[in-house]
């Protein structure tokens, strides 16, 4: 039974009808956030589109088979989470660009800067991507998924089939990890404490 | 709540996944522990700093690429899908346009003779022989002359048509009825005037025998003459079966003027006509007949049973009836549209 809060509802039921036109307005809709997850869980631009487009390919010939149990949102993450995990194992382990780049380098900054002018700064960006990439991929998609892409906890668990309690657990680990690694920018100097539970 | 407990549940504070009374314990908490506090803060941060990362933006033909790869894959399907869906309406539906169009192709194959007939692998007449007993497959030189009696073979390669103007046949009968009369009036005059009544008798009885048989002929040329001139498209097709070269037969005999005379006789049976008959070198008769060439076979088939071995009466007295030939050769309506071919029959007496 499909949910009835589904924006997506209207359109999902003319693909499943056989408009395919009505395909069209979903990819525009969603095209950016599975870019964008697909993009920080590959760590590379040009395969990450590529799959981002085989993964609307494959959404629009599993809709006959979508019965509207979840949202078609939700649905849609959950085949990119598998399709990016799933995808080049042994090239996310080449992505661990802690080794790569001799460790993270943090910049330093004089602790009164706002951290958000820190973000104008393109070398400011490209380390917290990198940081990001670091993390464990079971950790970074759930941190992607709702710190980035604005997922809630329901909806993380649904495209993933995690338990509310899993979400939580590697959510929190994953944003201490991130903080650690961006400690100096806020606070130069400051002693590391251990901060995970 | 403790400083563990407080880290512990700080994402859920800032997501505001707390219920009610874990909130007012936290807060309390972090009210008065300056670390706890300025860990809160800093995960505050940091969740701030992963929201106002940059969208990524996918490249501008996203959308034709999505729209390509479904094509790609939906491609053999298509035609697929025309041809046989919705499955219950296009299936039988085909099925059955195929049955009626294959019913309706036998139909017009059985019912066309010419199609049949041209379907049919000819049998290569060379390996045909016709004796008086039964027909006998062998080769013309292996054969002894005593057997070698109405034997026919085609002449490969076929000679060249002497198609010289002759006299029709019925022009032929004229004339010889003519020189009948002719003789029949010269012997009266010479025996005077006039004869014994028996001679004169004879004389007269032979005049209107002669008489009686270039009328006969008379008539056939008439009607031939008409036929003629009822089937224009006759001549066309004339012109047609002229225009290419006869295909030449060999036929063995012990009695070559039987024979022409049999072939002559059987022809129109068979919608053919004899269109020359001339002597050759070491007596032999060279005919050139014409039939459609749907009967050629028939035709043939009939020539292997004509038997010359013993004179009809009405052979005897020259009458070219040709009724022992009728009767073997089968009846059948004559198609005036079908395409005519020329045979040249030599005929040769088996020495």
């Amino acid at each position: 039974m499909r949910p009835s809060s589904d924006p997506d509802g209207e359109l999902v039921q003319k693909v499943q009808g056989g408009d395919r036109s009505a395909f069209d307005p979903l990819v525009l809709k969603y095209r950016h956030r599975i870019m964008g997850i697909a993009s920080r869980i590959l760590g590379d631009r040009a395969e990450a589109e590529d799959l981002a487009q085989d993964v609307f390919v494959k959404a629009f010939f599993s809709l006959k088979q979508f019965q509207g149990e979840a949202l078609f949102s939700t649905w849609l993450y959950r085949i990119t989470a598998n399709s990016c995990l799933n995808h080049r194992r042994k090239r996310l382990r080449d992505l661990q660009l802690a080794g790569d780049l001799g460790g993270t380098e943090p910049i330093h900054g004089d602790g009164a800067s706002n951290p958000h002018m820190l973000l104008e700064k393109k070398e400011f960006k490209a380390v917290l991507e990198k940081t990001i990439a670091t993390l464990p991929k079971e950790r970074r998609i759930v941190l992607i998924l709702r710190d980035i892409e604005g997922l809630s906890y329901d909806d993380i668990a649904d495209s993933l089939g995690l338990e509310l309690g899993t979400v939580r657990s590697r959510l929190h680990r994953a944003r201490l990890e991130i903080q650690e690694s961006i400690k100096e920018i806020f606070s130069p100097g400051a002693e590391k404490k251990d901060a995970r539970i | 709540m403790n400083c563990q407990e407080a880290k512990e549940f700080s994402s859920e504070y800032l997501d505001q996944r707390l219920p009610p009374a874990r909130v007012l314990l936290l807060e309390e908490h972090v009210r008065s522990c300056s670390d706890c506090k300025r860990q809160i803060e800093d995960l505050r941060n940091t969740v701030s700093l992963l929201g106002s990362l940059d969208r990524i933006q996918p490249s501008a033909d996203f959308l034709d690429q999505v729209q390509r790869k479904i094509d790609e894959q939906t491609k053999p399907w298509r035609i697929w899908a025309w041809m046989f869906e919705p499955i219950r309406v296009k299936v039988p539906l085909e099925a059955a346009a195929l049955i009626l169009l294959s019913v309706g192709a036998l139909h017009l194959y059985y019912r066309t003779p010419e199609l049949s007939k041209e379907a049919r692998i000819p049998r290569p007449l060379e390996s045909l022989s016709i004796t008086r007993d039964k027909p006998q497959e062998e080769s013309v030189g292996k054969k002894r002359a005593s057997e070698r009696r109405n034997e026919i073979t085609p002449n490969a390669p076929p000679a060249p048509a002497t198609l010289e103007p002759q006299p029709s046949a019925a022009e032929a009968r004229k004339e010889q009825s003519f020189h009948a009369q002719e003789r029949a009036a010269d012997v009266s005059r010479k025996s005077g005037a006039p004869a014994s009544p028996r001679g004169s008798r004879e004389v007269e009885e032979k005049s209107i025998d002669a008489q009686g048989r270039s009328s006969e002929r008379d008539q056939i040329a008439k009607k031939e003459a008409a036929g003629l001139a009822a089937e224009p498209a006759r001549a066309a097709r004339d012109q047609m079966a002229a225009s290419t070269k006869p295909e030449t037969y060999e036929l063995l005999t012990d009695d070559v003027d039987l024979m022409g005379a049999k072939i002559e006789a059987l022809l129109p049976t068979f919608g053919g006509r004899l269109l020359t008959r001339e002597a050759a070198p070491e007596s032999r008769v060279l005919l050139i007949v014409e039939l459609p060439e749907y009967r050629r076979t028939e035709f043939l088939a009939a020539l292997k049973e004509i038997d010359t071995s013993k004179k009809e009466p009405d052979q005897k007295e020259g009458r070219t009836g040709g009724r022992a030939a009728q009767g073997s050769a089968p009846q059948s309506s004559l198609r005036t549209d079908a395409p005519r071919i020329r045979l040249q029959l030599r005929i040769i007496p088996n020495n």
